[in-house]
């Protein structure tokens, strides 16, 4: 039983690792103790085990990087001892005990990540992924298949834990090697719930504000009943309809997968409903507003359809911050998902801008961004491999062109780009191969609260972004 | 370290930043060259370009804060980067230190004191983009023994030893940004030579006196090996371990030996030196001060009753150890 508990700070055993939101979380609690995270956490952090890893025949790396989540994945029949409030516990304990003027609480988002990490707070997410093992043989391109199995196991995990509600989703396009054995169920908290409660209650200072991410991506999927969802594919390289009614792409991209199937017979949806790993489920708001009212906190709102809207903001907020302190901000590290460092993004003074995946709309945002920005001297990325070459997959050639534009030298940090997007060397490297391509150290500050509101009041719109003030909205209201 | 090393020397026409200049033009560095007599530091240039190094001139005021920014930035469009900042232009100021006026004290802080805040936050910034350089604040040994009768410059000195042992502190994190501190003994400099001088007596410098040259390779070395405090000359070392061994009658022998070594019978009429404006004379490394025969470490009798003073102390708290 003890393995699905977050004793002694302990994970508990259904943590994905390789989830975003668990990532993002775990880097952030490692900045607020003063250090860096690296290897994703399960990875050594060398130049040389990245090299060996990627000496590695792709189809070994395949079926390496396929089994790498089972150990994350849990038993279907264990669903019944999962209590999904054993991860609100096990965040809290990430974060160093003392008072913090604010604290972030909503989606998973690398911006916001680093959003919080200048700020020096922490942040409480409201999605975790917890992957469960699917019987062998399941055909990855049958998304009814995983609906209908996982079907009960997703009413128990939800009877027995009423504050959630439950996004069960299969990618065949970008998660196919993870497919083959594990599918994922996310879940949205609708309550703030008596772990991340007792936190706030503990940790934010009297009158502090709670800072609420709103993802507001949606996705279709089908509705099973008003708090178990299914969801067939996900952000990245294709849109719903060729997930849902297929396109040329998708036929090419299932013969290539050799697959039997030329689109995805997947569930009818029923409406558009929070994305499952990005999305914000606005019943938690409602929670926080309940909560900041019984105990005197603020709530401010951060509200934002796409994820890389806050991406270019966050490179803002970092850039005049940086300039603030006489510091050059001319250095752009670009990040992909999981690959993101907010410690040594403030140690090196470079301006953080993530991207999702490493898709062409990823790409797209980056580019638009950079159009819009004061150019950037220095040009760093840190890419992502997942090991399928999907629909919308960026080829390298693009990320190339993007990093050397004629007037900027820009460098791939840990890639290996002949591998991409097999180069899974690059989890093992990027750490230390961003301090060792760039030399600059810088004292970590922290940014007082006055300053990011003001800065966030002023610039969130010009980004699609919107900050408000929930309570005078309420107040409105 | 890259070669040619980029380097910035404040305080360059004479003395020990001249030395240090040409001591880096031998191993032909980039060499920014920085004090308020541009003939003196053109005559330098000339000198370290016939040594084989690249110089650039800055005559400049150290307390001009802006000033003193430009030239790191020009160093680093120039060359890219910067890789020892060394502060080092000082003045002196003898007298009682009841009789000095309070703002030739304030002057003194501004050019000892300030110059080297202003050149440590002008390169730092560039520092921490390089990720690494070499800070080297030239302080004195009064800086940690204290001197009667130089209370301001002695001041100064210490402030810069806070100064060194704070920010190397601070920077700890970032392993290869060094500061380094040099405290020199008694250096034949013209800075006797030029030194505001209230005290009614004529300045000399004391014995033993060490040459220029040496603090130079001191400072030249630190390039390649930096060391937190580095102490130059023989008399130096042992004054601080007699400070810290036998404080009472350190300071009491230090005061006479100030008293009659650092001045001459002959009288003197006051004068503020080169403290607000700089001499035409004395651009050169040497104040003419020390003889080619004499040796740089010399035990006159205070060094002898110290010396006495910390056997019998050793020897008193030996005998109380065993007793016990």
């Amino acid at each position: 039983m003890s393995k699905y508990q977050a004793l002694d700070g302990q994970e508990p055993r259904f943590v994905a690792s390789f989830d975003s939101a668990s990532i993002m979380v775990k880097s952030l609690a490692a900045f607020l103790n003063g250090h860096d995270f690296s290897g994703l956490g399960v990875m050594p952090n060398s130049q040389w085990a990245g090299d060996s890893l990627n000496t590695l025949p792709t189809s070994v790396k395949k079926v390496l990087y396929s089994k790498s989540g089972v150990f994350d994945a849990i038993p279907p029949k264990d669903i019944g001892k999962i209590d999904t409030e054993e991860l609100a516990k096990w965040v809290t304990q990430l974060f160093p005990e003392r008072k913090y003027p604010a604290v972030m609480v909503g989606s998973s988002n690398g911006a916001l990540t680093h959003m919080a990490a200048a700020l020096n707070i922490p942040w409480l997410p409201q999605t975790f992924l917890i992957p469960v093992q699917i019987p062998h043989d399941f055909p990855v391109d049958v998304p009814k298949q995983y609906m209908r199995w996982a079907y009960p196991y997703g009413e128990e995990l939800l009877r027995l834990n009423p504050g959630i509600e439950l996004h069960h989703m299969t990618d065949p396009n970008q998660d196919r090697l993870h497919l083959l054995a594990m599918t994922y169920f996310r879940i949205k908290k609708r309550r703030l719930g008596v772990w991340y409660e007792y936190f706030l209650k503990q940790h934010l200072e009297p009158g502090g504000t709670i800072i609420v991410n709103e993802c507001t991506r949606s996705w279709p999927a089908k509705a099973l009943n008003d708090r178990h969802f299914f969801q067939f594919g996900g952000t990245g390289g294709a849109s719903p309809e060729e997930y849902y009614q297929g396109s040329e792409r998708v036929s090419e991209f299932l013969r290539q997968q050799q697959s039997p199937f030329v689109k995805w017979d997947a569930p009818e949806p029923t409406g558009e409903y929070p994305e499952a790993e990005w999305g914000f489920a606005p019943q938690l708001l409602d929670d926080i507003e309940r909560f900041a009212r019984e105990n005197g906190f603020r709530v401010q709102r951060i509200q934002f359809e796409e994820m890389q809207d806050i991406s270019g903001l966050t490179a803002e907020l970092y850039r005049n911050w940086y300039r603030e302190r006489n510091m050059p901000a001319n250095r752009l590290l670009i990040e992909s998902f999981a690959l993101l460092t907010p410690y040594w993004a403030l140690r090196t003074g470079s301006v953080p801008y993530w991207m999702v995946f490493n898709t062409a709309p990823s790409a797209d945002a980056l580019e638009s961004y950079l159009q819009k920005a004061d150019p950037y001297d220095q040009r760093y990325l840190m890419l992502l491999s997942h090991g399928t070459e999907g629909i919308g997959l960026a080829p390298i050639e693009r990320w190339q062109r993007m990093l050397h534009d004629g007037q900027n030298a820009g460098e791939f940090v840990g890639t290996e780009t002949k591998k991409y997007p097999y180069d899974f060397g690059v989890y093992a490297r990027y750490n230390q191969a961003l301090q060792e391509a760039v030399s600059a150290r810088y004292p970590i500050a922290t940014m007082p609260l006055s300053w990011f509101e003001s800065f966030m009041h002023r610039h969130a719109s010009n980004y699609g972004v919107t900050w408000s003030d929930a309570s005078a909205e309420t107040e409105k209201g | 370290m890259p070669n040619p090393a980029i380097v910035v020397i404040t305080g360059a026409s004479s003395g020990i930043g001249r030395a240090t200049a040409l001591e880096f033009a031998k191993k032909g560095a980039i060499i920014f060259l920085l004090a308020r007599r541009k003939e003196a530091l053109d005559d330098l240039a000339e000198e370290c370009i016939a040594l084989g190094a690249t110089p650039r001139v800055f005559p400049l005021d150290v307390t001009d804060e802006e000033a003193v920014r430009n030239v790191a930035q020009a160093a680093v469009k120039e060359f890219g980067r910067i890789d020892m900042w060394v502060n080092n232009a000082a003045v002196s100021l003898f007298g009682r230190f009841e009789e000095l006026p309070g703002k030739d004290i304030r002057r003194l802080l501004e050019v000892n004191l300030f110059g080297y805040l202003y050149g440590a936050q002008a390169v730092l910034p560039y520092f921490r983009e390089q990720g690494s350089g070499i800070l080297v604040n030239v302080s004195s040994i009064v800086g940690i023994v204290g001197q009667p009768y130089t209370v301001p410059y002695s001041i100064s000195k210490s402030a810069i030893r806070g100064l060194s042992l704070s920010l190397a502190q601070e920077l700890a994190d970032t392993p290869h940004i060094r500061v380094c501190t040099v405290y020199p003994a008694v250096i034949d400099t013209p800075i006797f030579n030029q030194a505001g001088n209230l005290y009614g007596k004529k300045i000399q410098a004391p014995k033993p006196r060490i040459k220029a040259s040496k603090v130079a390779k001191t400072i030249v070395r630190l390039l390649h090996h930096p060391q937190t405090e580095v102490i130059v000359g023989g008399q130096g070392k042992m004054a601080r371990t007699a400070r810290l061994v036998a404080p009472g009658i350190f300071d009491k022998q230090f005061r006479k030996n100030i008293a009659n070594g650092h001045f001459s019978e002959e009288s003197a009429e006051p004068t503020l030196g080169n403290l607000y404006e700089p001499k035409p004379q004395f651009a050169q490394v040497s104040g003419g001060w020390k003889p080619e025969d004499e040796p740089n470490f010399m035990l006159p009798t205070l060094w002898l009753g110290i010396g006495a003073a910390v056997m019998a102390g050793l020897a008193v708290g030996l005998s109380i150890g065993r007793n016990r």
